[in-house]
């Protein structure tokens, strides 16, 4: 059906199994198979264990696969190191302590993450970069943009959150990895934050997938929603189908 | 104190403010316990002192910073590359260190650089008093060397490695090497530990190799009196913060010695009893802190118990209107709030108090 070009990425026959040969091994991954289309926003369900963020991993390179090959853009990745996938990759978590530099100004922290894709300066903080800074923070509606001289760790964690995507989004990844982000967050900030990252996906139109528990909200952002159950993609429902679901069906059959 | 004794304090608190800083870059900034800087500090001393004693004084402080900064890359090396414990990676460094001084010191245990020409001696001959030599040339180098490091943190390197030191992880999620960023901070923070020690040789006519002994805690007490005084903030501050540090333990000691609180061998036992003052503070403050808090909090427990019980009932049903009050975040903002609003704030605490309750009894 697709133009192998049209993919951002393609994951096949993915295996990861913890603890090998020993009675506690686990097969977190279990050839998973995973195409994503340029600009395409996928949100995932699955139990807990169920492998949601080993597959995240893989794909960031954090841990090593078994078996199995992963290509971003056309590009080969399987092998290679984190650092460097993280050029195209950009990941948020669970915790919003993970993704900022808590001593760092909201400037600073939008600038490291700008670093690559900033025209080179000596200094990070100049007048362009910091007026783009300004822009991006404004969007959020959250009055950052008006703190841009506060360390981070001075935040709530929904601020810290909505910085985090800020930054992620700057850094123009072609991939973006959003693991249960808005979890750690009460219902308002969770759907806040939730409401900025449609925003800020769909004007980058940035590849996505989005882990949630919520499924409420993966029916209702993204255009695709993937179901995980003991290391498998179990279902895979897009356009028409998606629409019809009744979010309480799917929460039993996931539950 | 006469106005010599509190010059010659001045100068030294200002020389090994320097080694301070150099202390302070890997272990602030990086937060890397860095052992090298003792060895890198009696490296400056020997190498300057052998220059010194060819008459090249500059070029043997410039060569004395070069062999810092190769130390504390080395040092990166051992930790970043092959995943030794910094602290190990430090002490194996300062260790080798100790013979590599020895050898570039032609197997002599110390230098005398009585007669010879020093950068101080040199700037006397234009200024004419030794003691305002001192303090002028030595004032001038920290300034220029603090200016420096503080832009340097400003630009885009800088930035990275001050991140390092707060969220490696997340420095590498934007694609960084944190290695890199880690051995130029080693680098730098020894090469001021080695400027350090050239200065102080030039300035003491003298160099040892076993003048680094008790050199971390000297450093470390100058970092600590600054952030007990200034608090942490900031880069520059940090710089600044330190330095002062180092001058007001010059004064701690030069006052402890001259009333005869103990003997002049005894400045090790000293310095260490400054800086396990000066880091028992902020533990007392916070027991202190917590006991108010619970006495308060105790207080107002014991009140909304007693007087009126069906407070917990009537509130009910607003609590619950407003949903998520168990919620992780929203206790800490309110927790952050009362803090700063001081603890006083009856209403907000009584509030804490009655989400617990209600939330323990809805369950
Ligand atoms: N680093 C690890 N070492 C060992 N087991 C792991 C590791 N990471 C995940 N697992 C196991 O793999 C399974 C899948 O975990 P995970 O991907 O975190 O699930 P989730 O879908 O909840 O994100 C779980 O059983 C978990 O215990
Ligand atoms: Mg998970």
């Amino acid at each position: 059906m697709n133009n192998s070009n049209d993919l951002m990425l393609r994951i096949r026959r993915m295996t990861k199994v913890f603890f090998p040969g020993t009675s506690n091994e686990k097969i977190a991954l279990n050839r998973v198979n995973l195409d994503l289309e340029k600009g395409e926003f996928v949100t995932i369900l699955g139990a807990n264990g169920s492998g949601k963020t080993t597959l995240f991993n893989a794909i960031c390179g954090t841990l090593e696969l078994d078996d199995g090959i992963v290509i971003l853009d056309g590009s080969d990745i399987t092998w290679e190191k984190e650092h460097k996938r993280a050029l195209h990759i950009s990941r948020i978590y669970q915790d919003p302590q993970m993704g900022t530099a808590p001593n760092l100004t909201i400037a600073e922290n939008l600038a490291l993450a700008y670093t690559r894709k900033a025209s080179p300066s000596l200094f990070p903080l100049n007048k362009k970069d910091y007026r783009f800074f300004h822009e991006q923070l404004e969007i959020l509606e959250m009055d950052l943009e008006l703190r841009m001289n506060t360390k981070i760790g001075l935040l709530s964690g929904g601020q810290r959150q909505a910085v985090s995507l800020v930054m992620e989004i700057i850094s123009q990844p072609k991939l973006l990895l959003l693991d249960e982000h808005t979890a750690a967050l009460d219902p308002q900030t969770s759907e806040k934050i939730l409401d900025v990252t449609n925003t800020f996906v769909r004007n980058a139109g940035v590849t996505t997938m989005m882990i949630t528990h919520n499924v409420q909200d993966a029916l209702t952002n993204g255009d695709r929603t993937i179901v995980f159950s003991g290391g498998k993609i179990v279902h895979d429902y897009r356009g028409a189908e998606r629409d019809a679901l009744d979010p309480n069906d799917l929460q039993k059959l996931y539950g | 104190m006469t106005i010599a004794q509190v010059l010659s304090a001045v100068q030294l608190g200002l020389l090994y403010g320097i080694l301070a800083v150099g202390l302070y870059i890997p272990f602030r900034i990086l937060d890397i316990a860095d052992m090298s800087v003792q060895g890198t500090f009696t490296m400056g001393m020997i190498i300057a002192a052998v220059f010194s004693y060819d008459r090249m004084p500059f070029l043997g402080i410039i060569v004395a910073i070069l062999g810092g900064a190769i130390c504390g890359v080395i040092t990166g090396i051992l930790h970043t590359k092959f995943n030794i414990p910094s602290i190990l990676s430090g002490i194996l460094t300062m260790t080798a260190i100790y013979t590599v001084n020895l050898i570039i010191a032609s197997g002599k245990a110390n230098i005398s650089l009585i007669g010879k020409d020093t950068i101080y001696t040199i700037a006397d001959k234009m200024i004419g008093n030794d003691q305002i030599t001192k303090t002028i040339v030595t004032l001038l180098i920290v300034v220029l060397m603090t200016t420096l490091i503080s832009v340097f943190f400003h630009t885009r390197t800088g930035l990275t490695i001050r991140a390092t030191g707060d969220n490696a992880a997340m420095v590498r999620h934007t694609s960084i090497n944190t290695d890199n960023m880690k051995m130029i901070g080693l680098g730098l923070g020894n090469a001021m530990a080695a400027l350090s020690g050239a200065l102080i040789s030039q300035y003491n006519l003298f160099a040892d190799v076993n003048s680094g002994t008790g050199i971390l805690v000297v450093a470390l007490a100058a970092i600590i009196i600054g952030e007990t005084l200034f608090r942490r903030n900031g880069v520059t501050l940090g710089l600044i913060s330190t330095v002062v540090g180092s001058i007001i333990y010059r004064f701690i000691i030069a006052i402890a010695l001259k009333f005869d609180v103990l003997p002049s061998y005894a400045l090790n036992l000293i310095s260490t009893i400054i800086v396990i003052i000066a880091l028992m503070v902020p533990a007392i403050k916070e027991t202190r802190d917590r006991q108010a808090k619970k006495r308060l909090h105790l207080e107002l427990a014991n009140k909304y118990l007693n007087n009126n019980n069906n407070v917990l009932t009537t509130t009910d049903k607003s609590i619950s209107d407003k949903k998520n009050i168990s919620d992780k975040e929203n206790i800490s903002e309110k927790e952050n709030m009362s803090d700063k609003k001081n603890m006083s704030d009856k209403k907000n605490i009584s509030d804490q108090l009655l989400d617990k309750k209600s939330g323990g009894k809805n369950e």
